[in-house]
């Protein structure tokens, strides 16, 4: 035989015994971090996912925009792009705080039959804040099943920029309202695994900043604005006026005991017939994914 | 229910709810020639604001011209006639836009003489020696006048140009801005140059836009008011208090200053100011200004000259500006064809319509046979107040 296995075999334990020398500090942290990691998987043995508890969730997502603001065309622009999104929930015996942002960025095109270029597309960015607290419904002590109802504030930026030649290219739906919801969590046939949150929310009173009617906003054309002024522009409305449904509906998976992944789905609908004559429709629907960790 | 049956159900919820909004939202109108017509048709008629300014009847011009749309028409044809209906209006706010043309009635400044050659003012007044602040062209004329050439309202200015620009005339007799062939562009540019001009709160009329689709129905008019860059009396009184005070050090100073020139030479006359740094804020609130305008100085210009005109030390010279008062506003054809049409009306202190244009204070023309002779009129015109203002201030 040319090459005897016994050498290579010496070979091969010197080159780990060096090996180890040269990595002996390095190895212990690595060893250990593994340890960890699998402690880490070896310990889901509740279902921390509807443990009380504070919870973040980070997540982005993609949302697909239709809208049709007849105060700058007579055309619906649809399309997509990102969303990010943050949330803070304290899940409580008696109730669940929440605390929601997101952004949307898209751009949206209008479709016109024979098909053909019309130049340009519209741009949308809309940032959206929540904050509500609801409250427990029942008093069963069942965990993996809870119903709330309560309430939210929320905040909403809402702007595009059409494709137009001057003036009334860029649309701003600004509202903050005082909306009533009911959210659901329940675990997902009975797992300790899957989680899923069903919420449904409906603005009551809503303080619209109101667009006019040719929709230029007042201080284009004025020098100077000052705040008086632009909250003077707001007018308090109700379902008649401004009209939106949010439905959203959350899965968490548990993959650690600290973290369990989101795939969340938020659909709404918004409608407001103002300016008179120039009504506003549109709807969002985003699926995201985002992870959500306990603080 | 299994895993593999509810992951189903929420992809089938999520396509269900997301491809809905299409059906929520509804179609686009259908894009024929007739539905085209009537969008156009009832937009125009529902937001134009000068139909009684311009005494154009839109219903008459829709009796016109409805009988000509069909569906078969071609693009060519039914641009032709649009275009025709917004000719009438006579506005140059008013424009119909294709991919490859935009519509216009450039009448309201075509049917008049053009009281301007850039390339004269160039070679004549301008020449190698002016300077350019942002959009500002300034130089000084004879007769220790300054003068200002604002081209567009659509090109910018920093306030650090516009202090430069007062700072460098801060010694001359008066002030010539020159906005002939002006055709407009930011309002926000009006506001910030008409700012240095106004020592107080100043009232400059009403601004009303389209509240509704009635020919009547307008919003309740916003007072349109500017406020003077910096409060200029408070900064006098504020100095003059201070300079009291120093009065008494000042005059011990300038004794014990002059038996020292008395031993020193004399030192060759400071270019400060040529090339200066603008270095405060500048306002010019007493000397005569004279602004010029022709029929193309439009929108915006016709913003800045009639809110100009209203103030004491300012003359309007030159031909009448050419108007557009309203703020124009857009719109989409279910073709995809924009339009803008104006939607808005201002209305000065005395209730004049800016729509109309507004009227100089001296009516003054130039031309070829003024160009013969090396002048601009217009200007000539402006530096000729200028001194008169001036000296009679002197006499006084």
């Amino acid at each position: 035989m040319l090459f005897s296995n016994k050498g290579r075999k010496k070979n091969k334990a010197e080159f780990v015994f060096r090996l180890s020398l040269k990595y002996k500090g390095k190895m212990k942290i690595w060893a250990s971090f593994f340890i960890l990691l699998c402690c880490l998987s070896l310990s889901a043995q509740e279902n921390v996912l509807n443990a009380n508890g504070k919870y973040l969730t980070l997540g982005v997502g993609i949302p697909i925009h239709t809208v049709r603001d007849q105060a700058h065309s007579t055309l619906a622009y649809r399309g997509g792009g990102f969303r990010i999104f943050t949330n803070f929930e304290e899940i409580k015996d008696n109730g669940v705080f929440r605390l929601a942002l997101s952004f949307d960025n898209a751009s949206l095109k209008a479709k016109v039959k024979p098909r053909r270029d019309i130049g340009g597309a519209a741009e949308l960015n809309d940032i959206s804040f929540s904050v509500g607290y609801y409250a427990r419904v029942g008093d069963e002590l069942n965990k993996d099943n809870r119903q709330y109802v309560g309430g939210a504030f929320n905040v909403q930026a809402n702007n595009r920029s059409y494709p137009l030649p001057t003036n009334n290219t860029q649309s701003l739906l600004f509202q903050s309202s005082f909306s009533v919801g009911a959210l659901d969590r329940r675990s997902i046939d009975g797992s300790d695994i899957w989680m899923a949150t069903t919420r449904i929310e409906l603005p009551v009173i809503t303080a619209l900043y109101q667009p006019t009617y040719i929709g230029v906003p007042p201080f284009l054309h004025i020098p100077e604005v000052k705040a008086k002024d632009f909250f003077g522009n707001f007018k308090l409305v109700s379902f008649n006026k401004f009209f939106k449904i949010t439905v959203g509906v959350d899965a968490d998976n548990q993959v650690r005991d600290w973290r369990s992944d989101r795939l969340a789905y938020d659909w709404s609908l918004l409608y407001t017939p103002l300016p008179k004559t120039k009504p506003m429709i549109a709807t969002v629907g985003s699926l995201g994914y985002g992870f959500r960790v306990l603080l | 229910m299994n895993n593999v049956t509810r992951a189903l159900s929420f992809l089938f919820l999520v396509l269900l709810l997301t491809t809905c909004g299409k059906w929520i939202v509804g179609p686009n109108p259908e894009n024929t020639v007739s539905n085209n017509y009537d969008y156009f048709y009832r937009a125009v008629k529902e937001n134009y604001s000068f139909f009684g300014e311009k005494k154009v009847a839109w219903d008459s011009l829709d009796q016109v011209y409805r009988p000509l749309i069909n569906d078969s028409l071609s693009n060519d044809s039914l641009y032709s006639i649009l275009s025709t209906m917004l000719f009438a209006l006579r506005d140059g706010h008013v424009n119909l836009y294709i991919n490859n043309d935009r519509s216009r009635n450039a009448d309201w400044y075509l049917d008049y003489p053009a009281n301007f050659n850039q390339g004269f003012l160039n070679r004549q007044y301008w020449k190698g020696d002016y300077q350019s602040s942002g959009a500002l062209i300034n130089t000084w004329l004879a007769d220790s006048i300054g003068y200002v050439y604002y081209g567009s309202f659509r090109a910018g200015f920093s306030k650090g140009h516009l202090d430069y620009v007062l700072n460098r005339f801060v010694n001359a007799k008066g002030l010539i801005i020159d906005v002939r062939e002006n055709g407009g562009g930011s309002m926000r540019n009006v506001f910030r140059l008409v700012d240095r001009f106004i020592p107080e709160r100043t009232y400059f009329g009403t601004m009303q836009y389209k509240s509704g689709p009635g020919p009547d129905e307008f919003s309740v008019p916003d007072s349109v008011f500017l406020e003077p860059l910096k409060d200029y009396q408070a900064i006098a009184e504020a100095k003059a208090k201070q300079e009291k005070k120093k009065s008494k050090r000042k005059k011990d100073k300038e004794e014990e200053d002059k038996k020292e020139e008395e031993e020193t030479p004399e030192e060759e006359p400071s270019l400060a100011g040529r090339w200066a740094v603008a270095d405060s804020t500048a306002m010019m609130l007493d000397k005569p200004i004279v602004v010029l305008v022709n029929r193309h100085s439009y929108s915006a210009t016709n913003f800045f000259s009639a809110y100009m005109s209203t103030l004491p030390n300012v003359t309007l010279i030159g031909d009448q500006s050419g108007g557009g008062g309203g703020v124009p506003v857009s719109f989409e054809l279910p073709n995809g064809w924009k339009f803008r049409i104006s939607a808005t009306r201002t209305y000065l202190p005395d209730g004049y319509n800016i729509e109309k244009g507004i009227e100089p204070d001296i009516y003054q023309t130039t031309g070829p046979a003024e160009e013969l002779q090396g002048i601009d009129a217009i200007i000539e015109k402006g530096r000729e107040v200028i001194l008169e203002k001036a000296a009679a201030v002197d006499e006084k």
